[in-house]
């Protein structure tokens, strides 16, 4: 388990991460989003124990992170711009981390490269974005460590080997208990795969829920009222984090439970009345907005 | 198969790899140092085979000249420090650069070991591949030369010495620039800090050099002055293993020269290894892409950069100001310091902030380098360390020397140094007192005379010599001073007429180097030269000769018979060296030249000389004179009363008398001094006149080189009156 304790990381005058506690559980994909400069990357690179916290504790497994080699031989990490050894090709890369990590797999990797079409002999400096991406992922695969975190690794594969990754991380997640952590702006591939999202905005954390609970904890209820005090007595007592209203139609998104919502509408008579599965796209969008990123405000100034 | 399981080889064969991939650089080090070393090694020594039959030399002398040219590549001559400076550099910004990127940091840092783990394993990848590479190449180097019958076991233990100070070297120059990476967070910052570490401690330490030398009157230019700190200054300030014998002597001088200059480097490469270690436990990985990552060094940075540039900014407004130096110009050499320092601390400022617009940040650094820079211009001014006053304390004195520049006495050796110790070598006066009396009183006279010549006045005041007191402690201190004429002749003829410094400011006593080796001179020649007459003789007995004067000087030499009387004669000796004879060539490598004053009571000498032949008696004879010229370089004046500023500040038409009568050119003989053998006791300023000179025309060449003319002066008080009346 990685538990991240009410950790501060200040750059000069920035306050990167703030005050942010996160615990990532065994087994489970946790996924990270968060706006632009929200602290994913700095708050990765504590989890790793590249960064030391200004203040707070990075513990995995219930034990510190930071300059502890002990930790890190369970964490590989793949940051989002890769760096290989000079003019090294997978196989030699291969060879690298066999002598770091002591569960380096190389037959696997030279398999699983094999299975991608990554030629092992080639150089990495004239493979394209994607490929160096994916000889990435397959190091960190092969490994073997039980946590993989990955800062945006996501981003730039084909669909068909996102999907070939996405079945690999499963498969070892059933097999020798794999941690994924992965960050992303893709919030549709993050809701494919992650059992557990953390929410980050301007350093701090707005919500760390699993990916379930947070769908059930909120609603998105598209509506007609017959008159504006039908429409208060529905929405009275209910947390409203995001009306839209176009004509009379409102489509509403609402922290509560399915019944509880129902049972508030059922106040106001609505004339038209049907909730909404929830993207984690709509739920990113309504947390943000909550606490003042309005996307609205990018467009409309 | 997982690494687990990995077998030794497999281990090998991957940090091989790793090496490659990551110390590069250790190929084009190895491929410059085969190429210096063993391809160097080849091409000189051929050379040395072809030079010896194209010359004629013979099998010793090719033997010596294989042995030297071994020494020269691999020995502390070489320039393969160069090389190995190179390596040192680049392995250190190959294996530390990743500081300064991001994708790199995230990649080493994020691996199972510690900023500790990852500082040790970069340092044993530099060591030993270097080592690795150092020795495989001069061991081949070593077949090589062994091949070519050039190596023995003296050349080989130079060559291991060096070797050894290489690997320091090495370390000091990797562990600056490892310091320089870990203290910036960009590329360029970390090669500029690297520049100014290696050159920091050697550039104001010849800076304050220049400033002893532009502010203090008793310093002495030849002071041998040591730079610390610095590795480069002590690879390249023991640079002559060529001057020495290849045998145990000059392997023990070997060691003995760069000894020092080692365990300096050593010292520098610990201490910064230290802060090594305590800047890397601070060094963050946020600090990637910051100019410099800690305040406090930059602050240091900054004003250190600003002192130095301040202080050149000084030494070059003297440079340029040298020649018409005065007073009025110290403030203007404070302005330009001044000036320089600010100017620099825009330039660092720029570069600091990466931003050319930023310029004039960071005031308060500035103002306290201008602090700083207007201090030293005062301490160095006021001479507020009490420089120039400095005497020891007697107790703490073991011996002193009182050193002149006059004598000549010199045997070239080889590539030209002279073998022979110098007075500060031999000298040895124990009558310490009288001596820091003396040099009280010359440090005065000289602060005196440089109070006045800043002020455009100028006068003949004394003699100019170096005091060297050998402190108790080991250490030597140098002054300069300026003897005056009119100091107690008692006080100085304690010291002039003593044992101890006879036997130390003359050179025939510690001549046995010559006297073992005047068997192997060829072409050696005697001659005996007074004011008109030169005569030579090539077969002659040295160490009688030298036995000969150094009776005189024991018996008759003494400050009272040198203050007030000029040298009647001079004896030149010269020879070519050993070496030319060995090299079996007609070019001129190596000679000795040994000038003897000889004063009218040195009978010993004399009778030496007249037994070879070669002595004239000192007479301005009629018989050889066909006129005389007098000059009156100030007509209408009196030199020797008149301030010589004044003279010299006018100028004046010379008037010229010819003579040719037998009885003008007698008065003129019997009151003309011949002064063209110098001597540093001589009172010129009270025994010879300044005013007038006076040329004798002979009516034959007396010398082997046919001069027909020689220059005299006249007595002080003695100038005839006719000469007076026709020349004014």
């Amino acid at each position: 388990m990685i538990e991240l304790l009410d950790i501060i990381k200040r750059f000069d005058d920035i306050t990167a991460v703030n005050h942010v506690s996160l615990n990532v559980a065994d087994s489970q994909v946790f996924g990270l989003v968060g706006t632009n400069g929200a602290g994913k990357s700095t708050l990765l690179r504590m989890v790793v124990g590249i960064i030391r916290p200004d203040s707070g504790i990075v513990c995995v497994d219930n034990r510190p992170v930071y300059d502890n080699p002990d930790v890190k031989k369970d964490i590989f990490f793949i940051s989002d711009d890769q760096y290989f050894l000079p003019n090294s090709t997978p196989g030699e890369m291969a060879d690298y981390y066999e002598e770091i990590y002591s569960s380096f797999d190389k037959l696997r990797f030279f398999k699983l490269c094999n299975g991608f079409g990554l030629d092992t002999e080639r150089r990495i400096s004239s493979f394209s974005k994607g490929m160096k991406k994916q000889v990435s992922i397959l190091l960190g695969i092969c490994a073997g460590t039980k946590y993989l975190i990955c800062d945006e690794t996501f981003d730039g594969l084909d669909p068909v080997v996102r999907q070939g990754v996405k079945s690999i991380l499963a498969a070892e997640m059933t097999d020798r208990g794999l941690t994924p952590i992965i960050s992303s702006h893709n919030l549709r591939e993050l809701e494919d795969i992650c059992d557990h999202i953390g929410l980050l905005h301007q350093g701090g954390v707005i919500l760390s829920e699993d990916l379930g609970d947070m769908k059930l904890r909120m609603q998105k209820v598209q509506c007609v009222f017959p008159s504006d005090d039908d429409e208060k007595k529905a929405l009275e007592g209910l947390e409203v984090m995001v009306h839209d209203k176009r004509g009379r139609l409102h489509t509403i998104t609402i922290r509560g439970e399915r019944s509880e919502i129902e049972s508030a509408f059922k106040r106001g008579n609505p004339i038209f009345f049907e909730i909404l599965p929830l993207s984690l796209e709509e739920i990113f969008i309504s947390e943000t907005e909550v606490v003042g990123y309005d996307i609205r405000k990018f467009i409309l100034g | 198969m997982t690494s687990a399981n990995l077998s030794l080889a497999e281990k090998i064969k991957n940090h091989k790899k790793y090496i490659i991939r990551t110390l590069w650089t250790a190929i084009i080090g190895f491929v410059l140092m085969a190429f210096y070393y063993i391809v160097g090694n080849v091409l000189m020594l051929s050379r040395s085979i072809n030079y010896a039959k194209m010359y004629n030399q013979t099998a010793e002398v090719l033997q010596a000249e294989k042995y030297k040219t071994v020494v020269r590549i691999m020995g502390t001559d070489q320039l393969g420090f160069a090389i190995i400076m190179f390596i040192a550099i680049a392995f250190a910004f190959q294996g530390f650069a990743y500081v300064f990127d991001q994708k790199k940091i995230d990649f080493f840092l994020s691996q199972p070991t510690t900023r500790g783990q990852r500082l040790r394993q970069n340092y044993y990848n530099a060591i030993t591949t270097f080592v690795f590479i150092h020795v495989l190449v001069c061991a081949l180097a070593f077949i090589i030369a062994a091949a070519f019958g050039a190596l023995n076991k003296y050349v080989l233990m130079i060559c291991l010495i060096e070797m050894l100070r290489s690997l320091i070297f090495f370390f000091a120059i990797y562990n600056i620039s490892v310091l320089a990476i870990l203290l910036s967070g960009t590329l360029p910052v970390a090669m500029l800090l690297n520049v100014f570490f290696l050159g920091v401690t050697a550039v104001l330490g010849y800076e304050f050099i220049g400033f002893k030398r532009i502010f203090f009157s008793t310093y002495y230019y030849d002071t041998p002055e040591v730079i610390y700190a610095s590795p480069l200054y002590d690879r390249l300030s023991v640079f002559n293993s060529m001057n020495k014998s290849l045998d145990m002597e000059g392997v023990k001088n070997t060691i003995v020269e760069i000894l020092p200059g080692t365990i300096d480097t050593l010292v520098v490469a610990i201490v910064i290894l230290i802060l090594i270690d305590i800047s890397s436990r601070y060094r963050k990985a946020e600090h990637a892409g910051k100019t410099v990552c800690y305040l406090p060094f930059r602050w240091l940075l900054k004003v250190t950069c600003c002192v130095i540039a301040g202080m050149a900014g000084g030494l070059l407004f003297h440079s340029i100001y040298d020649y018409v130096w005065n007073n009025n110009m110290y403030m203007g050499m404070l302005v330009a310091m001044l000036i320089s320092t600010v100017l620099a601390a825009f330039v660092i400022e720029a570069i600091l902030e990466n931003n050319f617009r930023k310029f004039a940040k960071g005031g308060a650094q500035t103002v306290m380098a201008l602090a700083l820079v207007a201090l030293i211009f005062v301490i160095f001014r006021g001479d507020l360390l009490g420089y120039d006053s400095y005497v020891p304390d007697a107790k703490k004195v073991s011996s002193c020397a009182l050193i002149d520049d006059s004598s000549t006495f010199q045997v070239y050796y080889e590539n030209g140094y002279p073998y022979i110790n110098t007075q500060g070598d031999n000298m040895y006066l124990t009558n310490v007192n009288d001596i820091i009396e003396i040099s009280k009183i010359g440090m005065k006279t000289l602060k005196e005379n440089h109070i006045r010549t800043a002020n455009g006045e100028y006068s003949d005041s004394g003699r100019y010599m170096h005091v060297l007191y050998r402190l108790k402690n080991g250490k030597k201190v140098y002054r300069t001073i300026c003897i005056p004429y009119d100091i107690d002749s008692a006080l100085i003829s304690r010291v002039v007429d003593s044992e101890e410094y006879k036997h130390g400011a003359f050179n025939v006593f510690h001549d046995e180097k010559v006297r073992k080796e005047i068997d192997n001179l060829k072409d050696k020649k005697l001659t005996y030269s007074n004011s008109i007459v030169s005569k030579s003789v090539n077969e002659f007995d040295y160490a009688m000769l030298s036995d000969a004067y150094r009776k005189d000087i024991e018996e008759n030499y003494s400050y009272e018979l040198v203050s007030n009387s000029l040298p009647i004669g001079s004896i030149t000796f010269d020879a070519s060296s050993t070496y030319q004879r060995l090299m079996n060539t007609t070019t001129t490598i190596g000679y000795a030249v040994i000038d003897l004053n000889v004063y009218e009571n040195y009978t010993n000498t004399i009778s030496y000389l007249k037994k070879c032949g070669i002595y004239s008696e000192n007479t301005l004879d009629v018989k050889y004179i066909d006129s005389v010229v007098v000059t009156n370089l100030y007509p209408g004046h009196d030199a020797n009363t008149e301030p010589l500023n004044y003279l010299y500040s006018e100028d004046f038409e010379n008037i010229e008398k010819t003579y040719t009568d037998e009885a003008s050119i007698k008065e003129i003989c019997d009151n003309a001094v011949y002064n063209g053998f110098y001597d540093v006791w001589y009172n010129y300023r009270d025994n010879s006149d300044n005013q007038y000179m006076i040329e004798f025309i002979l009516k034959d060449p007396k010398d082997d080189f046919g001069t027909k003319n020689t220059y005299c002066s006249f007595r002080m008080g003695k100038v005839p009156d006719f000469v007076k009346a026709d020349t004014n």
